[in-house]
């Protein structure tokens, strides 16, 4: 017994000590001597009769103690980046999908171009860009002293293999097909067909032009890929390319930045380059620390050990009162609304159809509700609701509401929408136009049987937030709304296999351009097709028409009736778009508050410190 | 002895096999796949060629008992696979971690018994008096707060109000590390998770000393003239002690488990965000990896309480 | 004691169990005290509406996060939901939560650890390789899949819970009737020809009453605690229904950690106050039902 005892005491005590080992003794505080010039007064006698007081400046030691928490940033760093978790296969341009890694890959792995803090496109490791008249070639020049940490050149080759990688039928991901499909031969090289793409264009070392089939104006805004070394990768066959350690550590870069290391959910560790070719920037160290729960890491702003975090609307005053943090805010472009799901029993059946016949395979058993196919109830659910209430409880009040998904920039926003401002008696008017009756306790009744819906969200506090709101101003109309909350890998499916009716989302970068809005709403768009089941041919018409032109008279016309038709059709209930909130120390200076969280480095070369 | 632990071992394996059967089942019941956490809707023209592409890749296409037989084959043969959300060999994620989370758990249990032992033991001697009463209240007060409340209040108070202790982290970032400071960082999750455990400890020590504080041959040694500590410590103490090794077995599974919940607010990359992370992201090959060895050392943990138990009482026969 | 004036004998009854227990157990004062506190809390449950005096789902967007006030006597929350209103009906929510899930758990650990006790051989091989099977699921894990699954619903955490944690009681059972299986009374018992049931009922069990009731009010605080953690995961109760945990969570956001005390400290000390109770009442009812326990 006693044996047994102390034999745990044993492997207790030799766990601890492996678990510490590597242990150096503590650091000892030590007291600066620092040389410090001092400006001294000396009494100069001369031998005019005046007695004259000189400044002189003399030497003198001075003891400096190192100021206590919170630590002031060191000189050159290390800078602290706080984040949310990384998702994505790899930690690699061509697997971009959640913050750490928007944060880090401009620094060390650039793509032709980025965005700057109003999410606009901006050139990157591209130095110049032609475009043709009618937006049908784009040429990139990449600069000629571009070369990669090893040495070799950055070319026009390592771009074309890249964009190659990144829609390739092994390796690609669907976000860069979207985005270079208006390359010409691109869908043909994705389902494999050919070996090249025809619409990429080598025209020297370090000129390489994209042929669009049709023009786009927006094409810009997917050449964000951050290019990697062919050098290195092309010799590895295609499907063992992401077995290749370069996919998780890619240790030569082109960027500002060296990449040191990356410790998954913890940090990203980078490391200014020197000598680097190209931006000059003054930070030495980098750390981009990832988070799963953000009371940690506004705990680690407070207490000094972040400079720079998001910081939700909801603890803003909180930091109001907190020092060494400044509260940058920027507008934000991202959109928080519910869709509505109406698809009807053909959509749904085409749905379920396999995947060699059309369909996309899925089994969806949903009894699509007649009323909800009717704008008129959706509308109806719009003038139930009041907004403003919402800016308030979700969003803290810091949000602009918005009536369609086209609400920026400032030119792409019509002014005659329909703001759909409460009127709980419009409300019950056009659900009886629709064919709903009320009983009178003023339950809402659809063959004698009271209305009910379901909301789907994710499990964040503030989805939980709307949610309640919408039971409550729901109610107050006779409708019973039930709240479904999953977790978010669950979602997705969730809402395809039709479990709720109104279903919450949130982010985007509706704000940067109205284009962005295809990417929704269009008949086949993801949302649209798979769960909202909205399709208006004019509408997408008009989304086509928006970006084939540069004209901005035209393209103001075109989106603001596109606005106008979802005003209208209510394929989802827009409710606002947040602003964004950054923490920052206040030794931290030359940041621009940026749209959207991602793109908040993009500036790095202004990025400073202060003493 | 001898040969019902060899029997026992036997029958472990194929309760392991089943665990794992179990497993499987469950996380397959779940609606979608690795895959569909990662579909993104605003991708247009939604292709679910690249979807199906990934799919085959993991292997998901496969009918069910094809990919058990599959996953099973690559385990006996060593290999626990690969995540199906970073690709990371699970060996590796779990190799990471585990030794951060026994850290915590390790200490904490240490701290508990440390500091539960003696307070079960002298509320019992002195039954009733103030002592008693405190330490009744203050061990129960300690397990009444959930542990979410106590993280945030004690990193409320310690780091940001006094500033004596890091938020969270397992180490603080851009110096070197150093013993003292992983253990600044260890005290607040290791008091945590102790005060969860102090007070059952506490009161299992106590009402097993108080019943044997009241044995015949405790008062016998008193007859004897043995002092009242010496009679408690060489005669009560150590038969008081039996109930502690089920309390102490039952806790040896959640050794290695770890707390979900600290090991969040304190951003300690232990098993326990792992666990939930892999379960968030249904990435099935994790979780079949992660359920396997929580199996075999609950397995090996249960299996070394109840032989701890038999050794320490010597009335149980297993036969 | 009253004589039994018909027999012409003079019977001394003897104090029946349940008397005694009362008896020893009114001693304990912190048992005693716990014991009112949990009922007064059973009695708002049941009467939350006229306790609560007020709607606790109405919310008022006009008065967001306000401090206690005349209006509010624990002020509102972040969607102008009376605090005190939510306070009172959540308790219906963390009492059902920690009696049934510990209900349920309790009964099926007693009864299959003593089976397996008992019985020991394969009945209690079978039995314990089942405690194996269902240990090594992680409660949490395996509340999200269920959640996953069949949607979150008072209902579906409570059996769960109850599902899961039994094999803790069950070892602990077995433990105890492995040892007292081998003491002089059992087999004097044996040798009575005392049928199995009996000996299990009458003989063994009360004598585990002790340790099962300790881990049962343990239980009922870590049901509890259980519910307040699923909640701070997003896990819980499913709105509207007010629970305490869920009423902690606000706690996260530091700015009401250090600025609203009213929107986190009642929850707090409701569920505090509820476990602290429970668990008083358990080590009073252990302290009264060992009959070896050492009392005045």
């Amino acid at each position: 017994m006693k044996r047994l005892i102390s034999m745990l005491l044993l492997t207790a005590i030799l766990a601890v000590m492996v678990a510490g080992c590597g242990a150096t003794p503590e650091p000892q505080v030590i007291i600066e001597t620092v040389e410090v010039e001092k400006t001294v007064v000396e009494t100069v006698v001369e031998t005019v009769i005046q007695t004259v007081e000189v400044e002189k400046e003399v030497p003198v030691e001075v003891v400096v103690t190192p100021t206590p928490v919170p630590p002031p940033i060191k000189e050159g760093g290390p800078v602290f980046i706080g984040s949310g978790g990384m998702t994505g296969k790899h930690f690699n341009p061509i697997w971009l999908t959640s913050n750490p890694q928007f944060l880090s890959f401009p620094l060390i792995l650039p793509g032709l171009t980025w965005f700057d803090d109003q999410v606009q496109p901006v050139l990157d490791l591209a130095s110049a860009v032609d475009i043709n008249e009618d937006a049908t070639m784009y040429t990139f020049t990449l600069p000629e002293e571009a070369v990669w940490s090893d040495g070799e050149p950055v070319t026009a080759a390592d771009v074309e293999w890249t964009f190659m990688a990144a829609i390739h039928p092994a390796v690609g991901q669907s976000v860069w097909a979207q985005n270079f499909s208006s390359i010409i031969g691109a869908s043909a090289y994705q389902a494999g067909e050919v070996d090249t793409i025809e619409g990429i264009e080598v025209v020297d070392d370090k000129t390489i032009t994209f042929h669009l089939s049709a023009p786009n104006a927006s094409f810009m805004y997917g050449t964000y890929l951050g290019i990697l070394p062919s050098h290195l990768l092309a010799d590895t066959p295609w499907e063992e390319l992401e077995q290749n350690p370069y996919m998780d550590a890619p240790t030569v870069t082109s960027g500002p930045y060296d990449f040191v290391e990356f410790v998954p959910e913890q940090y990203i560790h980078l490391k200014k380059k020197d000598g680097y070719w190209g931006k000059q920037v003054t930070i030495d160290e980098i750390y981009i620390k990832m988070f799963e729960s953000t009371a940690t890491q506004l705990a680690q702003l407070e207490a000094g050990e972040l400079d720079l975090a998001l910081v939700p609307a909801d603890e803003m005053e909180r930091f109001g009162f907190v020092e060494h943090v400044d509260i940058l805010e920027a507008k934000g472009i991202g959109y928080y609304v519910t869709h509505i799901d109406f698809r009807n029993e053909d959509q749904i059946a085409m749905l379920n159809l396999p995947t060699e016949e059309g369909g996309k395979g899925y089994s969806i058993i949903k009894e699509p509700k007649p009323y909800l196919q009717d704008k008129r109830f959706r509308q109806a659910l719009a003038y139930a609701i009041d907004n403003d209430a919402i800016i308030q409880v979700v969003a803290g009040g810091y949000a602009t509401p918005i009536y369609s998904s086209i609400f920026g920039p400032d030119w792409a926003i019509n002014p005659d929408l329909e703001t759909y401002a409460q009127d709980v008696e419009k409300a019950k008017e056009l659900m009886g136009e629709v064919g709903v009756t009320f009983d009178d306790k003023g339950t809402a009744l659809w063959d004698g049987a009271q209305i009910q819906l379901v909301y789907l969200s994710n499990t964040s506090e503030e989805a939980r937030k709307l949610g309640e709101v919408l039971q409550q101003q729901l109610g107050d109309v006779g409708i019973r709304l039930d709240i479904k909350l999953v977790t978010s890998s669950a979602f997705i499916m969730a809402a395809i296999n039709g479990e709720a009716d109104l279903i919450r989302n949130a982010g985007g970068r509706f704000g940067a351009d109205p284009s962005v809005t295809s990417l929704y709403y269009t008949c086949k768009a993801g949302w649209s097709e798979l769960v909202i089941g909205f399709c208006n041919p004019e509408f997408d018409e008009l989304m086509a028409q928006g970006v084939a032109t540069s004209d901005p008279d035209a393209r103001q016309q075109t989106y603001w009736q596109a606005s106008a038709i979802l005003n209208d059709e209510l394929p989802s209930l827009f409710f606002y778009t947040p602003s964004v909130f950054y923490g920052v120390n206040k030794g931290l200076k030359g940041l621009a508050p940026s749209a959207d969280p991602g793109y908040v480095t993009w500036n790095i070369e202004d990025w400073y410190l202060e003493k | 002895m001898g040969k019902y632990i060899l029997r026992r071992t036997l029958i472990s394996i194929p309760v392991l096999i089943g665990i794992t059967l179990i497993t499987f089942a469950l996380i397959h019941l779940a609606p979608g796949d690795p895959v569909t956490g990662m579909i993104d809707p605003t991708l247009g023209d939604f292709n679910p060629e690249m979807v199906e592409r990934e799919r085959v890749k993991l292997g998901l296409d496969r009918p069910l008992p094809v990919q058990y037989a599959m996953w099973l084959g690559r385990v006996l043969r060593g290999d626990l696979g690969y995540s199906m959300i970073n690709s990371r060999p699970v060996g590796e994620m779990v190799g990471e971690r585990i030794g951060s989370t026994l850290q915590l758990t390790i200490a904490a249990l240490f701290l508990s018994i440390l500091v539960g032992l003696p307070l079960g033991v002298l509320s019992a001697v002195k039954q009733y008096s103030v002592l008693d009463y405190l330490t009744t209240l203050f061990s129960f007060a300690a397990v009444s707060v959930p542990g979410f409340f106590l993280s945030l209040g004690l990193i409320y108070i310690f780091a940001l109000q006094l500033k004596w202790l890091p938020t969270s982290g397992m180490r603080t970032l851009g110096q070197d590390p150093t013993l003292f400071d992983y253990l600044k960082h260890m005290i607040m999750p290791v008091t945590v998770l102790a005060v969860s455990t102090i007070a059952p400890l506490a009161r299992y020590a106590r009402s097993s000393m108080l019943e044997v504080l009241s044995q015949p041959y405790v008062n016998t040694a008193r007859a004897k003239g043995l002092r009242e500590w010496a009679a408690i410590m060489r005669h009560a103490f150590p038969n008081a002690l039996l109930p502690l090794v089920t309390v102490i077995g039952l806790r040896l599974p959640g050794l290695f488990a770890g707390s979900v919940i600290v090991e969040q607010i304190f951003h300690w990359q232990g098993m326990g965000t792992l666990n939930i992370w892999a379960v968030m992201n249904q990435d099935y090959t994790t979780l079949m990896g992660l359920n396997m060895i929580a199996a075999i050392l609950v397995l090996v943990a249960n299996q070394v309480a109840d032989v701890a138990y038999a050794m320490v009482d010597p009335r149980i026969r297993y036969d | 004691m009253p004589s039994d004036p018909g027999a012409g004998q003079v019977v001394r009854r003897q104090e029946s169990m349940s008397r005694r227990v009362l008896r020893r157990f009114s001693r304990h004062r912190l048992a005693v005290v716990g014991a009112v506190v949990i009922l007064i809390l059973a009695l708002v449950a049941i009467f939350a509406p006229v306790v609560a005096g007020r709607d606790p789902y109405r919310q008022d967007y006009s008065a967001l996060k306000e401090p206690p006030s005349r209006e509010h006597i624990l002020g509102t929350d972040a969607l102008g939901r009376d605090v005190w209103a939510r306070l009172v009906y959540a308790t219906r929510v963390s009492l059902s939560v920690g009696l049934v899930a510990v209900a349920i758990y309790t009964l099926i650990g007693t009864i299959l650890g003593s089976i397996a006790g008992y019985y020991g051989g394969a009945v209690d091989a079978v039995i314990m390789r089942m405690t194996d099977i269902v240990m090594c699921f992680p409660l949490l894990i395996i509340i999200i899949t269920v959640v996953a699954l069949v949607g979150a619903s008072l209902f579906n955490i409570m059996a769960v819970i109850g599902l899961i944690a039994w094999p803790g009681i069950c070892r602990l059972v077995r433990g105890q009737f492995l040892s007292l299986r081998e003491q002089d009374f059992v087999m004097a018992a044996h040798c009575l020809g005392v049928p199995s049931r009996r000996m299990i009922g009458s003989h063994l069990l009360p004598n585990c009453v002790g340790p099962i009731t300790v881990a049962a009010t343990f239980g009922m605080a870590g049901a509890i605690l259980t519910e307040a953690s699923l909640s701070f995961l997003g896990l819980g109760v499913p709105p509207p229904e007010p629970s305490w945990g869920q009423m902690l969570t606000e706690a996260q956001k530091l700015s009401v950690l250090a600025g609203m005390p009213w929107l986190w400290v009642p929850p707090g000390v409701m569920i505090a106050l509820t476990v602290l109770c429970v668990n008083f009442v358990g080590d009073g009812l252990r302290d009264a039902l060992d009959p070896q326990a050492r009392v005045g």
